[in-house]
């Protein structure tokens, strides 16, 4: 009797861990398409508004989500701290902090960090134009997390539950 | 002693500034930033550069230089780290600081359609320090006063010897109404920022409980828009010398409006030979001229004259 408990047991573990890769597929899509939105609602907040850059972040942060959200909030809070810190400076410290909670690769944060890149510091029209490289770099980062997405969400949510499957039948 | 500009500067600058001889900050009016030359200080009296550790040197050689770094982090801090919400402040080449200061804008000018658009490459930064002199115009203004009414003034002065200061101390003595009959209604066009020292449309000198304030305006439409909208007692800004600035001077004078303005000039002959300024001596429309120099130092008063020329002071 012990023995098809842990025998169900493995088979729910691995069926959970194909779920758990799904779910980091998922979610790293929606973070990108988070940051996404989050750069187009800075962009807005600059060229309407005209408001200090910690209250554009500020502004910013509350309407995304997600981990976005407390990125941008942190990095407001850093720059009213430190008037002496620069936007770049102030957005890239939020980023590390977020860092660990973040389901991005390598490549994505690199993206990211672009978001920083002269933050503040250049007159309105360029600081458009570098909001919208970054935000074509973010699309290409996306495009990549929707292709993994479908391509592996459907492996790993199968592919974990046959594991377990497999597993089990081999022990038995 | 901690001066209200040091946290406008890079932190090695300001800690040098700090360390200054106390007398060397409380004359200070000018300190200048350029992208790897020495850090400049002028006051009145003195002129020189910032020496390394503090005090002022006249050797360039012993002199902190601030580099492009320093210069970025300089821009950071005056600019709040929002280039972009500064758009006009860049197209007019200084941005204004709480308490009145002004930071000068150098660099790469970007023209459009003939106009200037903006400044890009700050390569240097001027932070003009704003300092009000309370009771300045205490001595001058009686010979500007007749029958409880201003008479239309101009005061004619060089660069730097005190106008805008002098201007600045009759505007809040007028709108005070503190040893005048009554407090006037003043309308204030501040083309440049630099009676008031207005941030975000707020003054952030004392220009008197009775003052309306267009800062930023250009002075004729400024002028214009006072005369219709702001039922003014006495008009100010500072420095005429347009053609439409003429026509907006006429303008208040026909609707009975008093004027204190001001113009550059070394004395009263020399603002005579500028053509709109010489119509206006010549239809007798100012009733006073004061002139001054920096002969014994800034707001020297040399003399009052009335409006054929004659001293009264």
């Amino acid at each position: 009797m012990l023995r098809y408990f842990i025998l169900l047991l493995i088979v729910f573990i691995m069926g959970f861990i194909g779920m758990m890769a799904c779910h980091c597929l998922t979610t790293r899509r929606r973070e990108l398409e988070w940051f996404q939105r989050a750069l187009f609602l800075l962009e807005t907040e600059m060229d309407f508004s005209r408001d200090p850059l910690h209250v554009a972040l500020e502004q910013t942060g509350k309407r995304t989500g997600g981990k976005v959200a407390s990125i941008f909030c942190r990095a407001s809070i850093l720059l009213q701290e430190a008037p002496s810190v620069s936007g770049e400076q102030a957005f890239l410290a939020a980023l590390e902090e977020a860092r660990d909670e973040l389901p991005l690769n390598d490549e994505d944060i690199a993206v990211i960090k672009r978001i920083g890149c002269d933050l503040g510091i250049t007159d309105l029209e360029d600081q458009k134009k570098k909001i919208a490289l970054c935000a074509k770099a973010i699309e290409v980062r996306l495009e990549s997390a929707c292709n993994s997405e479908k391509k592996w969400q459907r492996i790993c949510s199968v592919g974990g539950w046959m594991t377990g499957i497999i597993f089990a039948l081999i022990l038995i | 002693m901690n001066h209200p500009i040091l946290q406008y500067l890079p932190s090695q600058i300001a800690k040098d500034l700090g360390a200054s001889d106390p007398k060397i900050q409380e004359g200070l009016e000018e300190v200048r930033l350029r992208r790897d030359a020495p850090v400049c200080l002028c006051s009145s009296s003195l002129q020189g550069f910032l020496k390394k550790g503090g005090g002022l040197s006249v050797d360039a050689s012993t002199s902190y230089f601030c580099s492009e770094k320093e210069l970025l982090d300089a821009l950071n801090m005056v600019t709040s780290g929002s280039v972009y919400a500064l758009a006009e402040e860049f197209r007019r080449g200084y941005i204004t600081l709480p308490g009145g200061h002004r930071v000068g804008l150098a660099g790469r000018v970007i023209v459009e359609g003939g106009h200037v658009k903006t400044i890009r490459g700050i390569s240097s930064l001027n932070y003009r320090i704003a300092k009000e002199v309370p009771g300045s115009g205490k001595k001058v203004l009686p010979y500007l006063m007749e029958k409880r009414k201003l008479l239309n003034t101009l005061i004619i002065s060089p660069p730097r010897c005190g106008k805008t200061t002098l201007l600045r101390d009759l505007v809040r003595t007028l709108s005070d109404g503190a040893g005048v009959a009554r407090p006037m209604n003043v309308s204030l066009v501040d083309e440049r920022s630099e009676i008031a020292g207005a941030y975000l449309g707020h003054p952030q000198l004392n220009v008197g409980c009775c003052t309306d304030i267009l800062d930023g305006a250009p002075k004729e439409e400024g002028m214009m828009m006072a005369i219709r909208s702001l039922a003014p007692d006495v008009l100010v800004t500072d420095e005429i010398g347009s053609m439409g600035d003429g026509y907006a001077v006429r303008e208040a004078v026909r609707c009975g409006i008093c004027l204190l303005l001001s113009a550059h000039g070394n004395d009263f002959e020399d603002v005579k030979g500028r053509p709109m300024i010489d119509g206006l001596i010549e239809e007798r429309l100012f009733r006073r001229y004061v002139v001054l120099s920096a002969e014994h130092g800034p707001g020297t008063l040399c003399g009052i004259y009335d409006e054929r020329g004659r001293s009264i002071c």
